[in-house]
């Protein structure tokens, strides 16, 4: 309703007592009884699509460009005498690495790729990365929805797994503890330590 | 609903006894707003036949506006022969989170379309678009009577996007205007339902300028989310 309407109209409006209300950006209302008048206001959040991996040190939201080293220094009498932990490296403690994988676009596919088994320079003499087993378990400094899954490495390839969305958010992570297996005597040597021997592990986080 | 400095009581009562005595009131509210410091100010209107207006951001008024004004505090003057419409357009408040903002809890600062910087009760320069949303509402009663308006906003839960969701509650507001020390229109934050924002005093105009904000508490979906809130004034 609005000024234009006539004496007679309000004055109906008027005897039958009904509320008299209008909608617009602006708006006015006149007449008897309980008026109303609406305006609107509308409201955008635009929020663009991210995926965002971390692996030991990192900075949450941000790029950080430091690569951690994990390190075993196996002593003469354990080569080949079983599983050995790290004795250097990771953003936690040695061989404990923060690991987190955020993404609003749906169904994340995280993967991790060696170039190859870990060499001392040696042809032929090698670790393989299946020697370098991981664990997950749940690191409270990272809050999140769900654990982080460690991988299986794989020498020359890639492992792969799919962290699902909920409300298409993911947001997974996880303390991976990496230990070495240790199950072979091998030649002495530096194993990795470079990227032309295969030291580096890349992992990386996409949506479709 | 205002600030009540004693400058503020003396244009008070200069008011209310100019209904009576015009001419005396005209001057001593002019030499009380010469020269003085911002302060908060009493739209006051003339009396007339029922009638309430609101606007958000775009509105309408024909034949110019409400009335002339004097003084820092926009003490009443005269009526200019302006009267309401009604505008259809919606204005809309937004937000782009930055990739690495999301959900960081860092507030997002809103902006809007908006164009709206002068009051239609005087032409004063109120606001400061784009980042600010005028809202004014008004409520005239015939001499005698003294119902009181309200004004409040009204949103749905959530903004969506499709099946995804934001809830409204992320979104506040604070309200202020050019040169008034004290807002008539309270900032606050929507609920998912209504939130009483002001007050309307019978032949008194009401208005300020809103400033959202996004509070970016969680990660959510990407997404173009969207939602719709409604001001409504209300004459008893």
């Amino acid at each position: 309703m609005n000024r234009l309407i006539g004496g007679a109209t309000a004055l109906i409006l008027a005897t039958l007592a009904i509320p008299v209300a209008s909608h617009a950006d602006s708006n006015f209302t006149t007449g008897t009884g309980t008026i109303t008048a609406s305006a609107h206001l509308n409201f955008t959040v635009v929020i663009p699509q991210f995926v965002y991996a971390r692996v030991s040190s990192g900075t949450t939201m941000a790029a950080n460009g430091t690569i951690d080293t994990v390190t075993y220094t196996v002593p003469a009498a354990s080569v080949g005498q079983g599983a050995f932990a790290a004795t250097a490296g990771g953003d936690i403690s040695p061989g404990v690495v923060s690991a987190q994988v955020i993404g609003n676009g749906g169904t994340v596919t995280f993967t991790a790729t060696t170039a190859g088994p870990l060499s001392n320079g040696v042809a032929g003499q090698t670790i393989s990365y299946a020697q370098m087993t991981s664990a997950a378990t749940a690191d409270a400094a990272l809050p999140s929805l769900a654990l982080l899954p460690a991988f299986t490495l794989v020498d020359g390839g890639t492992a792969s797994q799919t962290l699902g969305a909920t409300a298409g958010v993911t947001n997974d992570s996880a303390k991976w503890t990496f230990t070495y297996a240790n199950a072979n005597i091998v030649a002495a040597g530096t194993y990795g330590a470079t990227v032309a021997n295969n030291e580096q592990v890349t992992y990386t986080a996409s949506m479709p | 609903m205002k600030t009540r400095t004693m400058q503020d009581h003396a244009h008070i009562r200069l008011v209310r006894a100019g209904r009576h005595r015009r001419g005396v009131i005209a001057m001593a509210a002019a030499l009380v707003g010469v020269g003085g410091p911002a302060e908060a100010w009493i739209l006051t209107m003339k009396a007339a036949p029922r009638e309430i207006y609101v606007q958000v951001g775009a509105g309408t008024y024909t034949g110019g506006n409400y009335a002339t004004s004097t003084g820092s505090g926009r003490t009443f003057k005269k009526t200019s022969g302006g009267k309401p419409g009604v505008n259809t357009t919606i204005d809309t408040v937004s937000v782009t989170v930055p990739a690495a903002s999301v959900g960081t809890g860092t507030t997002q600062q809103m902006t809007s379309n908006s164009a709206v910087a002068d009051s239609f009760y005087d032409g004063y320069a109120t606001c400061n678009p784009p980042t600010e949303v005028y809202v004014g509402a008004w409520s005239q009663e015939p001499a005698g009577q003294t119902g009181v308006a309200t004004l409040t906003v009204t949103s749905p839960a959530n903004l969506t996007s499709g099946a995804d969701t934001i809830p409204f509650s992320q979104i506040s507001w604070t309200s202020t205007a050019n040169g008034d020390t004290t807002a008539d229109v309270a900032a606050g934050t929507f609920n998912g339902g209504s939130v009483a924002l002001a007050s309307i005093a019978a032949n008194t105009w009401v208005e300020d300028c809103l400033t959202f904000t996004f509070k970016n508490s969680a990660i959510v979906a990407a997404g173009t989310y969207t939602g719709q809130a409604v001001y409504t004034v209300s004459q008893p």
